[in-house]
């Protein structure tokens, strides 16, 4: 019967199996949380450095069409 | 590497990838079963290589390998050395060290398991990450399960140095796998938390791992997307950059630009002690009390691996921002206490060695030091002089005498009570342990150098 307890309680309470350390259920729940901010965050990004290289390449296209041949 | 001399190290036993042994004085790792898969992936896709050139990975070579098992032989660092006993910027370079390992290998589908401090070692001056087994394949979605070990180890020391006080890196001692952060956010002031990443990655993170410790409902929600994880690795990053040190002043950091000593002296000084560490024929040296690191800086010139201690964390700070400039390789600063030096730490005392533990020295460098130690710190000199000879063979020692300005100066608010301070008693409790092989004046300071070895 003790046996059966631990089972049951064994398959119910399962979790993830992590590597040797514990990321703290706080801190694990607090990166999904923030993780969507610092996703945006690092897309916006992306997409401003795109927008950038685009406009220095372009301005550099120009420039080397203006030499004087 | 089945061999009867194998030793494993008693701090090599949380990871189940792997332990490092040693055999015959020379560091090995053997990698379990488990492992390998994940070990060929980072030989094959050249990750182990690209972090080897970058200078950012201790190199290993393979000399033993199996199905079941592979033994690698990563390269001999010079001195072990431990967060607490390293400056703000050195614990700020580890820092970027590790955070840099967890970008490259992020954009190679891959993630750092742990992120300890005690993973990275200074060598050649530079932060280098020791553990080859600290990494595993990135899981889509799942978020990095060394982040709260990472704040811990890293961004809340930074944090209580640089918004409160700089020798609160000690708190590492107490706290083996870094400093709490509901600890850390108690005792910063609220300006720390001005910065939006310390507010992010210290207080709310603290507030939330109080909140859920333990919980099992948010564990089916788990989701983070690549480019959240990359967001998060920038915003840890900032956080990092949101410390820094203010300018301060202490007591010993302008000890020598003061003029409390002649030119002459040090000149004097200078060329004694290069004779006498000539004269010594050594590999290694421990300066202790290194102040500027003018002495250390002899001894590295005369090639030899030099570890420089100060008890003043400014007198490291300005050492180790020096020889980050100027490139002198082999010089290794830390803040270290010859009356209180660093103990044994961890699970049985054994994850962590002492001070001593990490001796002998080929030659210790004891300048104008025994007189903080004997009249500041109330040490009989035959404790000084046995516990000096367990930590090097040789020894180079400044005796300050009592008429010497800086002792009356030590002795003027309080009572003598140091009737067994002189030059005589001082041989005398020397020679117990040590064989006085040169001594010589340095320059008309009153003070005597001397050179003993070990009996």
């Amino acid at each position: 019967m003790v046996q059966l307890t631990i089972l049951i309680i064994t398959l119910v309470f399962v979790s993830d199996v992590w590597g040797y350390l514990d990321p703290g259920t706080g801190s694990y729940f607090f990166q999904i949380l923030i993780g969507v901010l610092a996703g945006i965050g690092f897309s916006l990004k992306l997409f401003w450095k795109k927008i950038i290289t685009f406009i220095t390449s372009n301005s550099k296209r120009n420039c080397s069409d203006e030499k004087p041949e | 590497m089945k061999n009867r001399n194998n030793i494993r190290l008693p701090s090599s036993f949380r990871d189940p990838s792997g332990y490092v042994f040693m055999t015959d004085s020379v560091i090995f790792r053997e990698i379990h079963e488990s492992y390998i898969p994940i070990f060929n992936h980072l030989q094959s896709t050249g990750i182990y290589s690209k972090l080897f050139d970058l200078k950012l990975l201790c190199p290993h070579e393979i000399v033993e390998a199996s199905d079941k098992t592979i033994t690698i032989q990563p390269e001999k660092i010079p001195f072990i050395s431990y967060p607490y006993e390293w400056c703000f910027s050195q614990l700020r370079d580890a820092a970027k060290c590790t955070l840099e390992i967890q970008k490259l290998l992020l954009c190679n589908e891959m993630c750092l398991k742990d992120a300890s401090a005690y993973n990275i070692q200074f060598v050649n001056g530079k932060p280098l990450f020791i553990d080859s087994l600290s990494f595993e394949r990135f899981i889509p979605g799942q978020p990095w399960a060394a982040y709260h070990q990472f704040c811990r180890h890293f961004i809340a020391p930074l944090a209580l140095m640089s918004y409160t006080h700089v020798n609160l890196h000690k708190l590492l001692i107490g706290f083996i796998d870094g400093i709490p952060l509901d600890l850390a956010v108690s005792i910063l002031p609220l300006r720390a938390f001005l910065r939006p990443s310390l507010f992010l990655h210290l207080y709310l993170h603290s507030k939330f791992s109080l909140r859920y410790w333990g919980s099992k409902t948010m564990q089916s929600s788990k989701n983070i997307s690549r480019n959240a994880s990359f967001g998060l690795l920038d915003s840890i990053c900032s956080a990092v950059d949101a410390c820094r040190l203010r300018p301060a002043k202490s007591l010993w950091s302008s000890y020598y630009s003061s003029g409390t000593h002649s030119d002459a002296y040090l000149l004097s000084k200078e060329k004694i002690v290069s004779d006498f560490v000539t004269y010594a024929d050594v590999d290694t040296v421990w300066d202790l009390g290194t102040n500027t690191g003018r002495f250390a800086k002899l001894c590295a010139e005369l090639g030899l691996n030099t570890v420089a201690f100060d008890s003043d964390f400014l007198c490291v700070e300005n050492l180790y921002k020096d020889l980050t400039l100027s490139g002198k390789p082999n010089i290794l600063p830390l803040v270290g206490d010859v009356a209180n030096p660093s103990p044994s730490l961890g699970f049985n005392n054994q994850e962590r060695d002492s001070l001593t533990q990490r001796g002998p020295t080929g030659l210790v460098l004891a300048l104008a030091l025994i007189h903080h130690i004997a009249i500041g710190n109330n040490v009989p000199l035959n404790m000084i002089s046995s516990y000096l000879a367990r930590l090097g063979k040789w020894l180079i020692l400044e005796f300050v005498p009592k008429d010497d300005p800086q002792v009356k100066e030590m002795l003027s608010i309080r009572k003598d009570i140091f009737t067994e301070y002189s030059r005589e008693c001082f041989i005398e409790s020397f020679q117990k342990d040590f064989m006085i092989h040169k001594e010589a004046d340095a320059g008309n300071s009153g003070r005597t150098i001397f050179l003993m070895e070990k009996r």
